[in-house]
């Protein structure tokens, strides 16, 4: 079809232009088609010239910004003092008026070396959240302003300072009420000793002191690291409670499956016998009838790490791959009955994995992918076979976007089909057209 | 870095060019950025992208307003210069008509068409982020904003020509 064709000759062209060629440049691309596309093009690069005066918008800029600003200050101030991990991104609404205000190139620059106390350190943390909030992706900003947070704690230790401030890091050493938490010592009152073990990465909350001790406030949240876990096929399941009452006969147990450490078992055992205790492994039961099918375990993975994973562990899905125990490269792997798929436009990840009945993570996981928002068209991901035969949902998130792309379920009835026209034709056609 | 500097005139030039009351434009984009603002305190901060976010904040807000204020909107025509684009006076075409012509054409189009040539052609954004902005596919978008160029390039063709009669 000449139409979808020049749609797409057309749209080339449009990003030709964007990029700072000119119409002829393209024109002699496709000189079959020069008689229809010139005029297009020209309306096109009209309508760039159509802006509102540059004095209007300076104006509106600047009424604006006073707006903005009142409405910040009135703005319940935010709990949490100097706190950045949870913190979020939230004294930015703050930040953004003070980086207005303040000349950032000189200030910023001797807040780098303040440290928590001085006048200029709130400045340093607007500048990082700013930073933080402006690219939330770039790998490793919130370590290298927590490895700052643990520098400027061992300085004010140094200096016999006090102050208060949080970072994280993983305890090296326990002993009785001093931990080790990131290579710095630090007290922990009696009353905050929970359930650490060495390794665990820790977020603590901290107070330095006059005679340089550092103590902790509170733990803000602690992460177990898992002890390296092989989920090789020896899981020691210790049955949790001997069965009080010895089932008479008949027992049929469908279960012949083999539960790895972290995974929810999917068995049902059909038991005539009703019987209260969780099956255990150890008992032999006498089976009056075979079960004609060995069930297919469903795999439902792995420890949902909520929190971005500290270093990638490449995923070992289906149980019978050995782990590489510290693997320091995530290399994504196929696993079995799993195919490869070609993002297509409208995508995303979480629309993907629900048309295939599992879990993002596990998407995640499998790709080696630590941001569930950023696939692109054309991107090769591993992917089971579709539940059904549907195409998975185009599911843009409408209304309010921001939080993420996690839902693309809530698209409800907002009735934006209507330009949806064959989409899914053109999407094919458009990848093989150059 | 400075994310209110940085963003406040595309935000506003897309919003001035759907709403023709210069008033309402300027509450329209600083309700944007409000709801940026507050978006940053709560939960919802955007967390990728942050001029799609913008844009597609912007481009509700504008629905919100169509559809509170069913008036038409009145248009200040007067102060309206064009932008000056000195290095490329293009061809016959474009020298005949003056950029008011092309904005009471673009206003003759159907809303989505409107955005679609602000976005890809105004903004430079590129097709996925349109896509994104405007809750639609590629290829959706793709036929848009042909449709969009070929509905102006008509409208703006028949107005040239009551001209001539004239």
């Amino acid at each position: 079809m000449i139409e979808k064709e020049l749609v797409n000759i057309f749209n080339e062209c449009v990003d030709r232009l964007a990029a700072g060629q000119t119409i002829e440049d393209c024109l002699r691309q496709y000189p079959q088609y020069a008689t229809q596309l010139r005029p297009m093009l020209e309306v096109g690069m009209l309508t760039r010239r159509v802006v509102p005066p540059a004095t209007e918008v300076m104006a509106a800029q600047g009424r604006v910004r006073q707006r903005i600003e009142t409405l910040v200050q009135t703005m319940p101030p935010q709990r949490q003092p100097v706190h950045l991990f949870t913190q979020r991104i939230a004294t930015l609404a703050a930040s953004l008026v003070l980086v207005f205000l303040i000349a950032v190139g000189g200030g910023a620059t001797l807040a780098q070396d303040s440290l928590p106390g001085d006048l200029l350190y709130g400045m340093k943390l607007l500048t990082e959240n700013v930073r933080l909030a402006v690219s939330p992706d770039v790998p490793g900003l919130t370590a290298e302003f927590n490895q700052r947070r643990v520098d400027e704690a061992r300085q004010l230790i140094t200096f016999k300072r006090e102050a208060e401030l949080a970072f994280e890091g993983s305890v090296t050493v326990i002993d009785a009420n001093t931990w080790e938490i990131a290579g710095l010592p630090v007290n922990i009152p009696a009353g905050l000793a929970a359930q650490v073990q060495t390794g665990d990465k820790v977020r603590v909350r901290v107070e330095t002191t006059n005679n340089g001790e550092i103590h902790v406030v509170e733990i803000i949240e602690t992460e177990h690291l898992a002890p390296p876990a092989t989920p090789t096929s020896l899981p020691t399941v210790v049955p949790s409670q001997t069965p009080s009452h010895t089932p008479t006969a008949t027992l049929t147990v469908t279960s012949s499956h083999t539960p790895a450490p972290t995974e929810t078992p999917s068995s049902t055992p059909t038991a005539t016998v009703t019987v209260t205790s969780s099956h255990t492994p150890s008992r032999t039961p006498t089976p009056t009838e075979t079960p004609s099918s060995t069930p297919t375990p469903t795999v439902t993975k792995t420890p949902p790490s909520t929190r971005t994973p500290f270093l990638l562990v490449t995923n070992t899905f289906a149980p019978s791959q050995t782990p590489s125990p510290t693997p320091e490269i995530c290399v994504p792997q196929r696993p079995d009955r799993w195919q490869t798929y070609r993002v297509q436009a409208g995508d995303t990840l979480s629309g993907l994995a629900a048309s295939r009945g599992v879990l993002l993570n596990q998407v995640m996981e499998v790709n080696c992918l630590v941001d569930a928002g950023f696939i692109v068209v054309g991107q090769e991901l591993f992917l089971p076979v579709p539940l059904a035969t549907v195409v998975p949902p185009s599911s843009g998130d409408n209304g309010q976007p921001g939080n993420g792309s996690d839902s693309g379920n809530n698209n409800g009835g907002n009735g934006n089909s209507n330009d949806n026209d064959n989409d899914n034709d053109d999407d094919h056609k458009n990848d093989n057209d150059d | 870095m400075r994310i209110y500097e940085a963003y406040f005139p595309p935000i506003y030039q897309f919003i001035r060019l759907r709403v023709g009351d210069p008033h309402a434009a300027e509450d329209l984009a600083s309700d944007v950025f409000v709801k940026f603002v507050t978006a940053l305190r709560g939960k919802n901060a955007p967390s990728h992208s942050l001029r799609g976010w913008l844009f597609r904040v912007a481009r509700n807000t504008i629905a919100d307003y169509y559809g509170k204020e069913k008036q038409v909107a009145t248009e200040t025509l007067e102060d309206w210069v064009p932008a000056l684009d000195d290095d490329n006076p293009e061809s016959q075409f474009m020298r005949t008509l003056d950029i008011e012509r092309a904005r009471q054409a673009m206003r003759m189009l159907a809303a989505e068409q409107q955005e679609v040539l602000i976005l890809r052609f105004g903004q430079l954004l590129s097709l996925q982020e349109t896509a994104d902005v405007m809750n639609k596919t590629i290829s959706a978008v793709k036929s848009l904003q042909f449709r969009a160029v070929d509905t102006l390039r008509r409208i703006l063709g028949e107005m040239q020509l009551e001209n001539q009669h004239d």
